[in-house]
């Protein structure tokens, strides 16, 4: 089962200069992630430059520096897992270093069920990987 | 509502999961650090599941503290020495735990190189070659991926009390053979490792080959074998096979979606879906197994096997698969591992790579090859090699030997399909 962790700061502050230790503490957990073999992906996102593109936006068109109240503060790191359970994800989400702000954790869908309505089809993403790759 | 110190049942049973999880992930360090500490394995794990029974008490009330490891193992350290110090004898002993506590064993951050090298022994422990397989296979997912006795019985459908026996039975058997609990010397490191190698590929082949049995716990087996041979790759970074097992790994799982039809039918290689490969385990895979060949040396038999699942993982389409790459690994792998069904491999990528007849030429000295006499997939081959000849009579009766071979059901509709397909009306048999 694959889960993803993803990480959102409680306040942009942390955007500016973010502390060393933090980075540090981040580092170190996905060291213990990838001994403990269950790393997938680890990235930590720009805070700037966040564009919204989409229907629920006031026109369509891209949002720039988005600061729309009704757009969720983006998220500052995603992580894959590969783990045995649910519980284990959270576990792991429990040990992340985060000082301020939340982590929340989804299951990633395998790629024999079907997907929500609305959700991108991850086979054509796939299909469009395997020919251009 | 059932009430007990204020904690319902419910949140118990929460609570319970929560050191089920947390125990997985930690058991392998506390067993090893008890083990180095005790050296003896069994009396090891005994310690650390009398620390997870205290800990199934004391964590629904207090909290999961904050380095569970490090508590679990300090619970079992107590319960050691009070042991000790109630058995005279065990002066010497006693003497040796004093000394290790004044190490700074005892310090409240352990030392995670130390860790390190306590489960690396551990590993080379429990996949001992004076063990059976599959003593060593439970003994690893008991010790090193943390599964319960009843997990580990529900994946193998076999009963509780088996698997307990079989673990029980190893224990002992590496106390009587004096296992040390040290990582093996230079001289039969490579060896050794190969053991370890074994058993991660054996679990994982249990999960990954499975047709029968529950269809959640098998997948399961498959994904601790990968975590197992990930964590032990980093723990021998240096050793390209450790690195190719799990780059084989990975490549095998990434076709997990593609590989059954909505019918639950087994869909071939060729066949399959490549959009619902997991491109993910493909990338780290391929990452692996880069990895290993950047080690050096010539590739062995898993590097082999995985280069050959990284050609696959490559190619767009089954059409674009590079078939003659894939025919000189198999001639590399025959003469490291030579096996019947290595060969037969060999004579289908051969009839891929440079045409049927070529094919046939592979396929040829596995026919004086006794212990391929009942397998249906050599007839299936070589019905497969003649029809694309047009040799359709020849074929039919290939198909149909193949057809009589096998127990699987759908297997033998297709293959009776195959027959027909092949020669619609029989004609060898008429005339």
């Amino acid at each position: 089962m694959k889960y993803m962790l993803t990480m959102r700061a409680a306040e942009s502050e942390s955007g500016a200069g973010e502390h060393e230790t933090e980075r540090t503490a981040v580092a170190e957990f996905d060291e213990q992630l990838i001994r403990a073999g269950v790393l997938l992906v680890g990235e930590r996102l720009a805070m700037e430059e966040t564009t919204v593109v989409g229907s629920g936006t006031h026109d369509d068109r891209d949002h720039g520096n988005a600061t729309d109240d009704t757009i969720e503060a983006p998220p500052t790191a995603l992580w894959i897992l590969q783990v045995a359970s649910r519980e284990e994800a959270v576990e792991w989400a429990r040990r992340c270093p985060v000082s301020s702000g939340r982590i929340r954790v989804q299951r990633v869908l395998e790629k024999d069920e079907p997907g929500p309505a609305g959700a991108p089809d991850p086979t054509r993403e796939a299909l469009w990987r395997s020919t251009t790759a | 509502m059932a009430q007990h110190d204020g904690v319902t049942k419910a949140e118990q049973a929460t609570v319970a999961r929560e050191i089920e999880t947390v125990w997985r992930l930690e058991a392998a360090k506390v067993v090893a650090t008890l083990a180095r500490m005790v050296g003896d394995l069994g009396r090891a794990e005994d310690l650390a599941q009398d620390a997870l029974v205290e800990a199934m008490q004391s964590w629904p009330r207090a909290g999961i503290p904050r380095n569970p490891a490090a508590w679990l193992t300090s619970v079992a350290k107590r319960r050691a020495i009070d042991a000790w110090r109630r058995d005279e004898r065990a002066a010497e002993k006693y003497a040796l735990i004093a000394a290790a506590e004044n190490n700074g064993d005892d310090a409240p951050e352990p030392d995670e190189t130390r860790i390190d090298d306590d489960v690396l022994r551990l590993v080379f422990v429990c996949c001992h070659p004076v063990l059976p397989a599959a003593s060593r296979v439970a003994l690893a997912l008991r010790v090193l991926c943390g599964l319960s006795t009843e997990e580990i019985a529900h994946a193998y459908l076999v009963s509780p009390a088996t698997i307990g026996q079989r673990i029980t039975r190893a224990k002992r058997a590496l106390s009587a053979a004096n296992v040390p609990f040290e990582v093996p010397a230079r001289d039969e490191f490579d060896q050794r490792l190969a053991s370890v190698l074994e058993v991660v590929y054996l679990v994982f082949n249990e999960g990954y080959a499975a047709t029968f049995g529950d269809e959640w716990m098998r997948p399961t087996l498959a994904e601790e074998a990968m975590r197992l041979g990930r964590v032990l790759a980093e723990l021998v970074p240096d050793h390209a096979e450790a690195h190719a097992l799990v780059a084989l790994m990975e490549l095998h799982a990434s076709r997990f979606g593609a590989r059954r039809a909505p019918d639950g039918a087994a869909v071939p290689l060729s066949a399959q879906d490549r959009t619902r490969w997991d491109r993910l385990l493909i990338g780290h895979g391929l990452a692996a197994l880069d990895r290993a060949d950047a080690l050096g040396g010539p590739r062995g038999p898993y590097a082999l096997q995985a280069a050959i699942a990284a050609c696959h993982a490559r190619a767009a389409g089954a059409d674009d698969t590079d078939w003659q790459q894939i025919a000189g690994l198999y001639d590399a792998l025959v003469e490291q591992t030579p096996s019947p069904v290595v060969e037969l491999n060999r004579a289908v990528a051969v009839g891929m790579a440079y045409g049927p007849e070529a094919g046939l030429e592979a396929l040829g000295p596995l026919h004086e090859n006794s212990a391929l006499a009942t397998y249906a997939l050599l007839p299936a081959v070589r019905g497969d090699l003649l029809e694309r000849l047009g040799r359709n009579t020849e074929a039919r009766e290939a198909f149909l030997e193949a057809a009589s071979l096998t127990s699987n059901e759908r297997e033998r509709d297709e293959l009776l399909r195959r027959a027909t397909d092949a020669d619609p009306l029989g004609r060898g048999r008429t005339s």
